[in-house]
């Protein structure tokens, strides 16, 4: 059924259904009206043969004019037999056989060999004169309409359905192939392939070419705004760190070894702060160029479990120093479909967090792998309240307003950012104690 | 070494040169693209440094260009630029390495020394040595004066890694790379943290300091 799913298709076969339909309710009416005067014919042949025997007044006569309508007779078109008290029996019909008027009767109730009969014939019997008249015509013209239909149905309707089915599904097919090449560019568009165009096939100047140039249009137009915004990050990117790096460079040029200690220290905490600047203008990029969703054209297979492992290595003695016990729980392997140093930006993110917003305690990192894996990162510290989760998602917000925390408040935004681009939902929940934030993958 | 700096912005490039002199280098810096590109193809250099955005040539076209016409040569990228895909597209134009701006020039040090070519070793070494420690990759037994050491794998990795590289700086980078192959910057001091452990193992229970840490760079065992 997933075919009808297709709508030029199901066009096409609505069509041929209703085309069956209407040719067969055409040629349904044909027959009846022409059944009908035929019928009629038959009547009014019998009733004029009756009539003009009844209208000859000489007994004589009358059986003359019987005597040559049998003999000039078809059996297969009329048969006849007349009775007079005394006087031998009349008609090409030998035995009598009992019919009240405009009776149909059959030919297997007539005593002769069938061959010479017709199927049916309508029957009449009555009074004529001194004797008795029984007058039977055949009705083959009847039954040959039928047999004439079934043919003309037979040899018109069925190869033009044939006909019209085929051509009709060679049309739907193109129409579907055209409308999949528009399909399939949209969701190409939609993953991150800006380069995805709809291959036209056809006409330009139909519907459906029309609907092709636009989309192209439209690709083509967010292609270039996507390069524009680009070109602005990267332009940003240069223009703000060349004055960052150029600090760098008088700050190692003012640190050369004659300076006080304090002086020293003034240095080491401005290039910190210059660290920071560069930490958080590097996330807000990030952001920026993950929500235009580029990344996705070079998404590979990521196995999570060694990468949270691999993490968790990295964080262990750091999170010791600072009195967390982190311990990761890696079931099985976990493959998704990403980009690996983004997911491990991820991880570290989530750990660094909890490291930093937790008093020391146990930070457990679970991976849970499957068809749809899932990564949490659990902590047992004071966690968020509940009106709180939300907005702690919400670029630039920070849980605690003071400048006096550290990090940039961009990080779990950044995680945020680079589980929707992972088309992962990011979720937080009370562990209760603590903070259970989970990311799952998509199966 | 003779190195080839190509830098638009005149303070860093000039940073950049003055510190690799004073390591004994001989260094040229030129500030256009496609200047860069000639005197770069002109060749006799040990290492290329390259700016990512030039005037008149872009950065990348120039390492495509050159790795189009085969010249060997190993470049370190700089760069403005830290999305998603600039790294891999950097390096999948053919440049050795890539750093990015900010940095300091101990990183940059670091990893032009790292990129310079040196004869491959006749065989590869099953036995590690600096001073009185050695370490054996194939029973993956460490001992320092005749005393075995017991390390967990990735203090062994850390150890194996600053050892390969006997007498150059690693920085806190390149060890991340090399030993976890994460290429991101932590915001917490994980790499100290881990040498700190690897040396409560490895120096302080001997007199002598084997692990040195080189100010502003990283770390170093002595050649």
């Amino acid at each position: 059924m997933s075919r009808l799913r297709s709508t030029p298709l199901r066009l096409t076969a609505t069509l041929v259904v209703v085309f069956v339909l209407f040719t067969l309710a055409g040629y349904a009416t044909a027959y009846l009206v022409t059944r009908t005067s035929l019928s009629r014919e038959v009547n009014a042949q019998l009733e004029q043969t009756v009539d003009m025997l009844r209208a000859i007044a000489e007994p004589d006569e009358i059986r003359e004019r019987i005597g040559e309508i049998a003999a000039g007779a078809q059996p297969r078109d009329l048969l006849l037999r007349y009775t007079e008290p005394g006087k031998p029996v009349l008609g090409n019909l030998t035995v009598p056989i009992e019919a009240s008027a405009y009776r149909v009767i059959g030919h297997d109730a007539i005593p002769r060999p069938s061959s010479t009969l017709a199927d049916s014939y309508l029957a009449w019997q009555g009074p004529v004169g001194e004797g008795r008249l029984t007058l039977l015509v055949g009705r083959d013209s009847l039954n040959e309409l039928g047999e004439t239909f079934a043919k003309v149905l037979l040899f018109s309707l069925v190869p033009a359905l044939l006909l019209v089915t085929a051509i009709g599904a060679l049309v739907a097919r193109r129409a579907r192939d055209r409308v999949e090449a528009i399909r399939s560019a949209l969701a190409r568009l939609t993953s991150g392939h800006h380069d995805a165009r709809v291959t036209i096939s056809g006409r330009v100047d139909d519907d459906l070419g029309q609907i092709g140039v636009a989309v192209n249009r439209m690709a083509e137009a967010q292609e270039a705004s996507m390069e524009a915004l680009r070109q602005v990050s990267a332009d940003v990117a240069h223009d703000l760190r060349t004055p960052i790096q150029r600090v760098a460079v008088l700050l190692d040029r003012l640190d050369d070894g004659s300076l006080t200690d304090s002086a020293r220290g003034t240095i080491a905490e401005a290039r910190a702060e210059t660290a920071h600047i560069v930490a958080t203008f590097q996330s807000l990029l990030q952001i920026a160029q993950l929500e235009g969703g580029q990344a996705r054209a070079s998404f590979t297979a990521v196995d999570l479990a060694s990468l949270a492992a691999s993490l968790a290595d990295v964080y262990e003695p750091a999170g010791e120093e600072s009195g967390h016990r982190l311990e990761a729980r890696v079931v099985d392997a976990a493959v998704v479909s990403g980009d690996r140093t983004l997911l491990g930006r991820l991880i570290a993110n989530l750990i660094e967090n909890a490291l930093r917003h937790t008093p020391p305690g146990r930070i457990q990192l679970i991976v849970e792998g499957g068809p749809a894996p899932v990564l949490r990162v659990v902590d047992d510290g004071p966690g968020i309240p509940e009106g709180e989760r939300s907005r702690v998602l919400r670029r630039l917000y920070r849980m605690e307003r003071s400048r006096t925390s550290e990090g940039s408040g961009l990080g779990l935004s950044l995680v945020a950012a680079i589980a929707e681009l992972h088309e992962a939902t990011l979720t937080l929940e009370d562990a209760a104690p603590g903070l259970r934030v989970s990311v799952c993958f998509p199966g | 070494m003779k190195i080839l700096v190509i830098e638009d912005d005149r303070l860093t490039g000039q940073y950049i040169v003055d510190g690799l002199r004073e390591e004994g280098h001989v260094v040229d810096l030129l500030t256009d693209g496609s200047q860069g590109l000639m005197q770069a193809a002109a060749g006799g250099y040990d290492v290329l440094v390259v700016d990512r955005m030039l005037p008149s040539l872009d950065g990348l076209a120039i390492v495509q260009t050159l790795r189009g016409a085969r010249l060997p040569v190993p470049i370190l990228l700089l760069t403005a630029l830290d999305g998603v895909e600039d790294r891999i597209e950097g390096l999948n134009a053919g440049a050795d390495d890539y750093l990015v701006k900010p940095f300091v020039f101990g990183e940059l040090s670091a990893r032009v020394a790292a990129l310079a070519r040196r004869p491959p070793p006749a065989e590869e070494p099953t036995v590690l040595r600096a001073r009185d420690l050695e370490m054996n990759l194939l029973t993956r037994r460490v001992t320092r004066a005749g005393q075995a050491i017991d390390l967990l794998p990735r203090e062994f990795a850390l150890l194996e890694c600053l050892l390969r590289r006997k007498g150059r700086v690693q920085t806190r980078t390149m060890l991340l790379e090399t030993v976890w192959g994460i290429h991101f910057d932590p915001q917490t001091n994980v790499v100290e943290t881990h040498v700190s452990r690897l040396r409560g193992k490895v120096d302080k229970p001997f007199d002598q300091e084997l692990i040195e840490t080189v100010r502003g760079a990283g770390y170093r065992i002595p050649a």
